[in-house]
């Protein structure tokens, strides 16, 4: 039986509590979108209720890892592993944030239209989401590669929001767009782009926990 | 700069030759210490081995003379035997006796029976001296004497060879004086075994207690220091003031709780146990003062009493210590000879009585050393004996008290 | 898990003299059933003196007088006519030097039963067997159980004197250093000993390893010249200590 059992546990439970905070993100962020998509305004409310469990989630698991750090003087990896989690839940619990940002602006929206189709937005959406699902899995399997892969993948979202703007740009001029319709999803698309930035982030801690590098710079 | 290397170099020169000398001294004490001791061993062994065998360990010191004469109706007769006699045997066939000439286990030059033919008249003799049971010549008595009627008397002194000339020359004799073989040691080794038990029975419970109580129960005050002091001083002490205090002490008290009449093997036993005492003591209480306090704290911490600490755990350790003590004492016990003389006496005998006088294996050598001549070669004899016992004796205990320690689970 | 907060030890206005000198100072405080309790602090402060008040094993020094309450089990174990002997029964300890006796590891486990009347070579067996297995040492040692105990590492020969010591069914262990002169690998083998066993046993440690305090300790006692300086629910104690010289002591600035 390997030794210190007991910092062993406290690990894997730490893991599985980010691991559950990202899934609450992840999921609100989903149904910030449907919320904005259907003007649903009572989801968005519930979006954004759900956000304190994620904040909660972000000061719980902060505790738990302050208490490794006093119980069982972690060092190398197990340090580095408590000290990038430390780090890495800031940029989930933003994500949570953005998630009730863009259930927030549906309450400005116009009720009577419930269907919006937004191609871009949605494919933003679609590709972030896998982003943040993929370094869940690179912190829990301790992957590098996988890490990189959704680092490499944030070019493709910045693309996507380039588009979004050049079709806006070209729609309103064309006349074809409620401007302030518009600005709401020109501001959904800036927050999934964030959004992948933030997994960008992740990622970034997560190859730290494995390396002791930060983006390419030594942190020991 | 080379005036300093010359420094360097004389100094280093300086302490090798320091240490040359050193090492020296060392190698050359040894030397000398090993080879004294194997001149002792080699001066023992070679003048005590002429006189070393089996017949002096089992023999009785005291010689008992006879007086006979022949049987009626016994006489001379035709005892041819078929074999030859070695050179240095001569055999009278008229007598059927043969004699020869040997040294008896004193080292005088004696006579003796070589063989005697079983039709004899020196078979049944008659007893002229005191009871009435008949004599009879046997292998290895000493013939001392043949007086005859009419002519001169064969006297041991003059040989083997003359003396049968004589017995030959004769048809009957009127006195044959012959003795049993003596000078045995066979009574001291009894003695000395005897002294060995009870000495140990006497001194190593109380000393191995003493020391007990000393280290382990009494509490640190002037007066136990004082004690102590008291009882180092008393390894000091020479033996024979003890024996003086044998003599005055133990004697009369076992004259008047036993039968004897005056110094005895139980006063010497006594004796030699207060002797013994304080080296037990000493020697005891330095093997327990050795055992580690770790072992009495983890017992008292396990709800150990001190009791059962002291005899489960501590005693036990103490072993090879207390081993040692007896060994000791063992030695001190059959070397002991002044103190003995007193309180034991210096009365060779050979049946032993633990409430009667008799002799240690030391005070025997000494009995024979004040003789007059001074038997040298008996005494180293007895001594080669003396090493053997106590090589025997170291022996066994070491291994009885191996399996003892085993048994016990006690590590060495 | 539910601690039972039932107080095993309660010690009130405890003072300790060597001869003249003071070695406690009006100690404290509570141990609780089941639970680890550290006394940490810098080397001559009273901790492992204070340690041998639990199971008088101070009486063996012939200078000490203590003056105070010591109650186990809500009897004060300093009372006249006390049982000692039943109370060390009870109250065990494990040294900071490993200790066996130079036996069989069999004889060493066996020597506390035995002492105490129990003869039957069944029930002696068992007790062998369930003491060793309670001290993770079972499997080490199993096919050799005749060999001396001497023949064992430092870490294993510490697992034998816990396992003695866990054979006389105890209800609390004292433990005085007991990783202090053992390597990191059998420390780290005991830390997770320890933790396991104040499932069935209360514990108390004195340890000058703070961060041992801390990793397997429920309530830490802080010892100072004698006195305790503070004394808490380990948690608080080493993330946000009441006292300075808690803090100071914690983080190293003096020792």
């Amino acid at each position: 039986m390997t030794l210190r059992q007991s910092l062993l546990q406290s690990i894997e439970e730490l893991k599985k509590e980010v691991a559950a905070m990202a899934d609450l993100a992840l999921a609100n962020l989903r149904e910030g979108l449907v919320a904005f998509k259907t003007t649903d305004q009572e989801l968005a409310n519930q979006v954004m209720r759900k956000d304190d469990e994620v904040d909660r989630y972000e000061e719980e698991i902060a505790k738990q890892a302050l208490k490794i750090i006093w119980k069982e003087q972690p060092v190398a990896s197990d340090l580095r592993l408590v000290t990038g989690i430390l780090k890495l839940i800031t940029d989930l619990e933003r994500i949570g944030d953005h998630a009730s940002d863009i259930a927030e602006m549906t309450l400005h929206l116009d009720k009577t239209r419930n269907m919006r189709v937004m191609p871009i937005s949605s494919k933003m959406a679609e590709i972030v989401e896998e982003m943040v699902l993929e370094s869940i899995q690179a912190l829990v399997k301790v992957d590098i590669e996988l890490a990189r892969k959704v680092i490499g993948r944030d070019d493709a979202v910045d693309d996507l929001f380039q588009q979004l703007i050049t079709k806006m740009t070209k729609e309103l001029k064309e006349d074809k767009l409620d401007p302030n319709e518009a600005i709401y999803v020109l501001m959904v698309g800036k927050y999934f782009e964030r959004v992948g930035d933030h997994a960008v982030n992740i990622a970034e801690w997560i190859i730290f926990m494995k390396s002791g590098t930060h983006k390419n710079t030594l942190l020991f | 700069m080379q005036s300093r290397e010359g420094w360097v170099m004389s100094m280093l020169s300086k302490r090798k030759i320091n240490d040359g000398i050193m090492t020296g001294i060392t190698y050359g004490s040894s030397f000398i210490s090993l080879v004294v001791l194997l001149s002792i061993i080699i001066y023992v062994f070679a003048n005590g081995i002429k006189l070393l065998n089996w017949d002096l360990v089992t023999h009785n010191f005291e010689a008992v003379s006879y007086i006979a004469d022949l049987k009626d109706g016994t006489g001379p007769g035709n005892f041819t035997v078929d074999r030859d006699f070695d050179e240095g045997i001569y055999y009278s066939e008229k007598w059927g006796v043969a004699l020869k000439d040997d040294t008896n286990l004193l080292g005088k030059n004696v006579v003796v029976v070589h063989y005697v033919h079983p039709d004899s008249p020196f078979k049944e003799l008659n007893n002229k001296g005191v009871g009435t049971v008949d004599l009879a010549l046997t292998l290895d008595y000493e013939v001392i004497r043949i007086a005859f009627v009419d002519s001169a008397s064969a006297l041991s002194v003059r040989g083997s060879e003359i003396m049968i000339a004589i017995l030959d020359a004769n048809d009957s004799f009127r006195e044959l004086e012959f003795s049993t073989t003596g000078g045995g040691i066979r009574g001291s080794i009894v003695t000395t075994l005897y002294l060995i038990f009870f000495t140990l029975v006497f001194a190593l419970p109380i000393g191995v207690g003493s020391a007990i109580y000393l280290n382990e129960y009494a509490k640190n005050t002037k007066f136990t220091r004082l004690i102590r002091s008291l009882i180092e001083t008393l390894t000091g002490v020479p033996s024979i003031i003890y024996g003086l205090m044998g003599l005055a002490i133990f004697v009369p008290l076992t004259i008047s709780l036993t039968s004897a009449t005056g110094g005895n093997i139980i006063s010497g036993s006594m004796t030699l146990a207060v002797i013994l005492m304080p080296i037990i003591i000493r020697t005891t209480e330095e093997s327990l003062k050795v055992v580690p306090d770790d072992y009495r704290y983890a017992s008292l911490s396990l709800g150990a009493s001190k009791t059962q600490t002291t005899f489960k755990v501590i005693l036990p350790n103490a072993f090879a210590g207390i081993l040692t003590a007896t060994l000791l004492a063992i030695g001190r016990i059959i070397g002991e000879s002044a103190a003995l003389v007193f309180a034991i006496g210096t009365a060779i005998k050979d049946q032993v009585s633990i409430t009667d006088k008799s002799t240690s294996l030391a005070v025997h050598i000494w009995a024979m050393m004040t003789d007059e001549p001074a038997n040298i070669e008996l005494s180293t004899t007895i001594a080669i004996i003396i090493l053997m016992m106590v090589l025997i004796l170291n022996f066994t205990i070491k291994i009885l008290s191996k399996r003892f320690m085993r048994r016990y689970g006690v590590k060495a | 898990m539910m601690k039972t907060e039932k107080i095993v030890f309660d010690i009130k206005n405890l003072n300790l003299f060597y001869g003249e000198t003071q070695a406690l100072k009006n100690i404290e405080f509570p141990i609780y059933e089941k639970e680890v309790t550290a006394l940490i602090g810098p080397s001559g402060c009273g901790k492992s003196t204070f340690l041998r008040t639990l199971n008088r094993m101070n009486d063996l020094v012939e200078s000490c007088k203590i003056s105070g309450d010591v109650s186990f089990n809500d009897e004060n174990i300093y009372q006249t006519g006390m049982d000692v002997i039943g109370l060390r029964k009870r109250v065990g300890m494990v040294f900071q030097k490993p200790n066996p006796f130079p036996m069989s590891i069999y004889d060493n486990i066996v020597y506390g039963p035995k002492c105490q009347g129990i003869k039957g070579k069944a029930e002696l067996n068992e007790i062998v067997e369930t003491s060793l297995k309670q001290a993770a040492l079972w499997e080490e040692v199993k096919d050799r159980l005749k060999e001396s105990a001497l023949s064992l590492s430092g870490g294993q020969q510490q697992r034998l004197c816990i396992a003695r010591t866990i054979a006389m069914k105890p209800e609390v262990i004292l433990m005085d250093e007991p990783t202090s002169a053992l390597d990191p690998v059998a420390t780290a083998k005991i830390e997770d000993l320890i933790i396991e066993l104040k499932q069935n046993y209360t514990i108390v440690i004195v340890t000058h390893n703070m961060q041992q305090a801390a990793r397997i300790s429920d309530r830490t006692a802080f010892f100072l010249l004698g006195e305790i300086v503070e004394y808490g629910d380990t948690s608080h104690v080493f993330s946000t200590p009441d006292q300075k010289k808690t803090e100071e002591y914690i983080t190293g600035r003096f020792g």
